[in-house]
């Protein structure tokens, strides 16, 4: 063919050109009509029906048939022709393409009918279906010709949103398949035609199980379906379908609570009102380092991390189905709302927030007492919206302190000049106990702290997990009562309808330092988030250790007793006095916590003076004249007087002689084993033996050891007065004799007894009764005279005194 | 001896043997009782005579008194002290000791203080050379006595150390320590010179 167009010269090339092109158009038209068709018929009258069915066909549908590609249609052809000979052939075409043939015998009806399917391929629209009918080696003869419209789908929308893409519904319930409501959503299957071919359906059918799409027959229909999900749906016909989705989104904040409890049951949280952020706030005088409360800024983790157990911790859990786009909202009262990022960001309430970006929790902080409904709203990115709601109760924990009571409950952490406790070792009800082994004050003790465990407003039992703890440090008690009963020990348990619960706290041994020492309330909600509340006290020990005893006591302990000089260690005597042992007061105390706290000692004038008084061994200075008053310690911080103290009524004696008598008193022993039975003293101490010139060497100057075999230098040193002339001149003797000389009876030259005057007339001293014969061991007083008659002379085998020396005092 | 038999000659040497070990156990004792105690009390002249006349005497006997006190030592039995002093005036008990004292003159006593054993643990008499009623009482206390009962002879401590297992007494030659142990019983005395 390329050399009958080519192999010529131009001329011949065109003249061939247009005989090849007449050739080509000569059989294109040939082909067309058909070289039978073309030609004299003797079939007559054929006409044909087409019907969506082969019977609506037959019933001669007058009507033009719609129908997608490989949709089946129906039809029916009638005719006429000379009878006699010949069966016949016939065929059927659409749109000029052979679709089907049939036979029929010419002995039989001259009819025929049947089904075929539009052809895949066809295009949509208009196509004339046309019989053609022929004898046996005749012409064919056509028909009349329907028209069959192909119908192709071009569309699905739902919404606004068309096929291919999805349609992000929100449905209630998520976490309640039982509570949900069908949903519905109109959805349109838009045709290439208007009239909707019977082999259309949609996808989900309209069956009794949801998702349905209800007609299912038509292209307007509507879509439904309860439960989250992604669905599918399509409209078809034939071979022509689209296809889209529809999302129904949901929302579910969870907790432990069962979802159909949770708006009648709360999700309880700890109303967060205690300090572990350490937030700094203004420090007021007599404060230490105070602290704004966790919950009253937007952080959980500046300038500290809080302890996150006393944070809630719901679940956010949103079907979103790819809609990233889709926003979530949350509303409440009373409660602060932060994310679970590492930095744990506050949340605002009716604050749209990317529903990815939230995560699957969020932290919830009590910020006011009571009960609020949290809402978490999400809003697809087709603007549809649907909530989810969780009750939640804020309950605060408050251990209050009542006595002492800082300025404000939010500063029971570091009102550092009220919250102190003593160490409980005075004796508050003198009883001679002291208290911190007294477990029974008649009226109370006022050393104790009183602290009130208060119920949890607005909670109820079953808000409660467990009981409630309060636990304190080992250096306090506990009781349940001001008397010191009812001891508690720590940690110890309330039940809730214990509460309100009053406890009061006694200081056992000092805090390391200033507010260290705590007492805290735990609780543990049913939601597994903690409460927590304590108060942070100074315990502090303020004691005077030296003098151990007092005036005024009620008992005296032992130990007041010093043994090595024979005295309480509440008495001194006045400077004037000859001293041997130290006549000032042995003083010395101790406060703790230290440095924190510090020592003020002050000392009534009557007593003397104090040097030395911001240390824990101040000097005493003894007063010229005799007297007596009280010796107090005080624990400070800085220049603050914590009002704490300690006191000591002590006193100070004219002379040793004074005290002496005071102590030993007359008529009781002086043998081994003896006793010192004064102030109170218990128990009693027990003494060796003191004899005659013991006692009066003791009475002198506190010296000796309460034997001797004679009278110390001291006495000896002192001006006399000899009386040696029997029988002896009382008078005389008398006459010299003055308070606190010493009266030397000798036999001889040897030493027989000795007493110290406390008057003109009277001795007093160890082993003086004067008595005949067996010495009775006691401290006694007499008259020289009555000594010397009785015991002095004619008391054999005693030698009897020849003289007596009067020691006069200077 | 004629013997009827040999059963009765075995029967006599059985005999003869037992009165041979009674005399032998007869001798030592005789032996522990006379010779042994002499020598014991081998005690000079005048200690002897010193304690002949204290016995003899009654309430007036400084001069003997002074004599014998030297030879009072810590340990005798009371035996020993009986045999010195002789019966003594007065006996007084107490929960750890007991004292036995002996008048020697007016105002004037010796008191001699025993164990449970009936061993002297200390001499008291005018004579004797403390400073203080503390350390007169000093000697008195031993390990074994409760923390009370040492507060009540030697009075309050100075100090109280190691949480009170410590009591610290001080004069001015000397420091006093009582250990006590976990129940308050004195388990070490030191007397330590400053």
């Amino acid at each position: 063919m390329a050399k009958i167009i080519w192999g010529h010269s131009t001329p011949v090339r065109r003249r061939n050109k247009g005989v090849i092109f007449l050739l080509f158009a000569a059989a294109l038209i040939v082909g067309a009509l058909g070289p039978k068709r073309a030609l004299a018929c003797d079939v007559t009258d054929v006409d044909l029906w087409i019907g969506d069915t082969s019977s609506l066909a037959q019933e001669g549908n007058p009507f033009d048939v719609f129908k997608c590609p490989d949709c089946y249609f129906g039809w029916y052809v009638e005719w006429d022709a000379d009878p006699g000979y010949g069966d016949f052939n016939g065929e059927i075409w659409l749109a000029g393409v052979l679709i089907s043939t049939f036979f029929a015998d010419s002995s039989k009806e001259w009819k025929g009918g049947g089904t075929h399917s539009v052809p895949g391929y066809m295009s949509p629209g208009p196509k004339t279906v046309q019989a053609w009918m022929r004898r046996a080696g005749g012409e064919w003869c056509p028909s009349n010709t329907r028209t069959l419209v192909v119908t192709e789908i071009e569309d699905v929308t739902a919404g606004a949103k068309h096929a291919t893409e999805t349609l992000y519904r929100a449905q209630d319930y998520l976490d309640e398949p039982s509570e949900r409501q069908t949903l519905t959503q109109g959805v349109t299957a838009v045709l290439s035609e208007v009239i909707t071919p019977d082999c259309f359906y949609w996808v989900p059918d309209c069956d009794e199980y949801l998702p349905t799409i209800c007609p299912d027959d038509g292209c307007g229909a509507t879509f439904s379906a309860k439960d989250h999900d992604l669905y599918s749906i399509g409209a078809g016909c034939g071979n022509s379908s689209k296809t889209m989705s529809i999302a129904l989104e949901g929302i579910n904040i969870y907790t432990y609570i069962s979802s159909e409890d949770e708006m009648t049951e709360t999700y309880n949280i700890f109303l967060n009102e205690n300090f572990d952020q350490k937030r700094e706030s203004t420090t007021l005088p007599g404060h230490k380092q105070c602290y704004y409360v966790d919950n009253s800024d937007d952080s959980l983790t500046s300038p500290n991390y809080d302890n996150m157990s006393e944070i809630g911790w719901i679940n956010i859990y949103a079907a979103i189905y790819g809609d990233t786009d889709a926003t979530v909202k949350f509303n409440a009262s009373g409660i602060k709302l932060y994310d679970s990022s590492q930095e744990h960001n506050k949340l605002e309430f009716n604050t749209e927030y990317n529903i990815v970006d939230i995560g699957g929790s969020i932290y919830v902080e009590g910020i006011s007492t009571g009960t609020t409904t949290l809402s978490a709203t999400i809003e697809t990115q087709d603007g549809y919206t649907t909530t989810d709601q969780l009750k939640i109760k804020v309950i605060p924990l408050d251990l209050v302190a009542v006595d002492p009571a800082p300025s404000s409950d939010q500063h029971e952490i570091c009102h550092k000049e009220k919250l102190l406790i003593r160490v409980n070792n005075n004796d508050s009800d003198n009883d001679g106990t002291v208290d911190l082994l007294d477990f029974e004050l008649v009226g109370g003790d006022p050393d104790l702290a009183h602290i009130i465990l208060e119920k949890p407003l607005g909670a109820e039992a079953s808000d409660i997990s467990g009981s409630i703890t309060v636990i304190f440090p080992a250096n306090l008690n506990a009781f349940c009562y001001p008397e010191k009963t009812g001891g508690i020990e720590a940690p110890d348990s309330y039940s809730f309808s214990d509460l309100p619960f009053d406890i009061y706290l006694e200081g056992k041994s000092a805090s390391s330092d200033i507010l260290k020492t705590s007492v805290a309330a735990e609780i543990y909600f049913d939601s597994g988030v903690k409460g927590h509340d304590e108060i942070r006290y100074t315990v502090i020990k303020v004691d005077i250790e030296s003098p151990k005893g007092s005036l005024d006591a009620v008992k005296n302990p032992e130990a007041s007793w010093l043994s090595s000089s024979s005295r309480f260690d509440f008495q001194g005597v006045i400077s004037m006095a000859p001293r041997y042992r130290p006549y000032v007061l042995g003083i010395n105390g101790d406060i703790k916590p230290t440095p924190s706290l510090s020592y003020l000692w002050t000392l009534d004038a009557a007593a003397g003076t104090l040097t030395d008084d911001t240390t824990a061994t101040p000097d005493h200075t003894a007063p010229a004249t005799e007297g007596q008053g009280m010796l107090t310690l005080k624990a400070m911080i800085d220049t603050m007087d914590t009002g704490l103290k300690d006191e000591r009524k002590v006193k100070i004696y004219k002379d040793h002689l004074e005290r002496d008598k005071t102590n030993f008193e007359t008529g009781g022993s002086c043998d081994v084993g003896w006793k010192v039975t004064t102030f109170n003293v218990d128990p009693q101490p027990t003494m060796i033996k003191w004899n005659c010139h013991g006692s009066t060497n003791h009475a002198c100057d506190g010296s000796g050891n309460g034997s001797s075999s004679g009278l110390s230098s001291e006495i000896t040193s002192w001006d006399k007065d000899t009386f040696d002339v029997l029988p002896i001149n009382w008078s005389n003797v008398q006459a010299v004799l003055d308070r606190g000389d010493v009266v030397a009876y000798y036999a001889g030259s040897s030493l027989q007894h000795s007493a110290t005057c406390i008057s003109s007339t009277t001795t007093w001293g160890a082993n003086n009764e004067p008595v005949t014969g067996t010495e009775t061991w006691k401290w006694y007083l007499a008259t020289p005279q009555d000594w010397w008659n009785n015991a002095g002379i004619n008391n054999p085998p005693l030698p009897d005194c020849t003289k007596i020396i009067v020691y006069n005092k200077p | 001896m004629i013997y009827k038999d040999k059963k009765e000659r075995i029967l006599y040497m059985k005999r003869l043997s037992i009165v041979l070990i009674v005399v032998a156990f007869l001798c030592i004792c005789i032996w522990i009782l006379f010779v042994g105690k002499s020598d014991r009390t081998s005690l000079p002249p005048e200690i002897v005579h010193a304690s002949k006349e204290f016995k003899a005497k009654a309430g007036y006997r400084v001069n003997e008194a002074k004599i014998l006190l030297p030879y009072l030592k810590v340990g005798m039995s009371k035996e020993e002290i009986r045999s010195l002093l002789g019966e003594p005036d007065s006996k007084k008990g107490f929960e750890y000791f007991a004292c036995i004292s002996y008048i020697v003159g007016r105002s004037n006593m010796i008191d001699v203080f025993l164990d449970e054993n009936e061993k002297v643990i200390h001499v008291d008499s005018v004579w004797s050379e403390y400073s203080n009623p503390f350390e007169r009482a000093w000697p008195l206390m031993r390990p074994g006595m409760t923390k009370q009962y040492i507060l009540r002879w030697l009075g309050g401590p100075q100090k109280e150390l190691k949480d009170g297992k410590e009591y610290q007494y001080r004069d001015d030659q000397f420091v006093f320590i009582v250990s006590f142990d976990m129940n308050d019983i004195a388990v070490k005395l030191e007397k330590n010179e400053i």
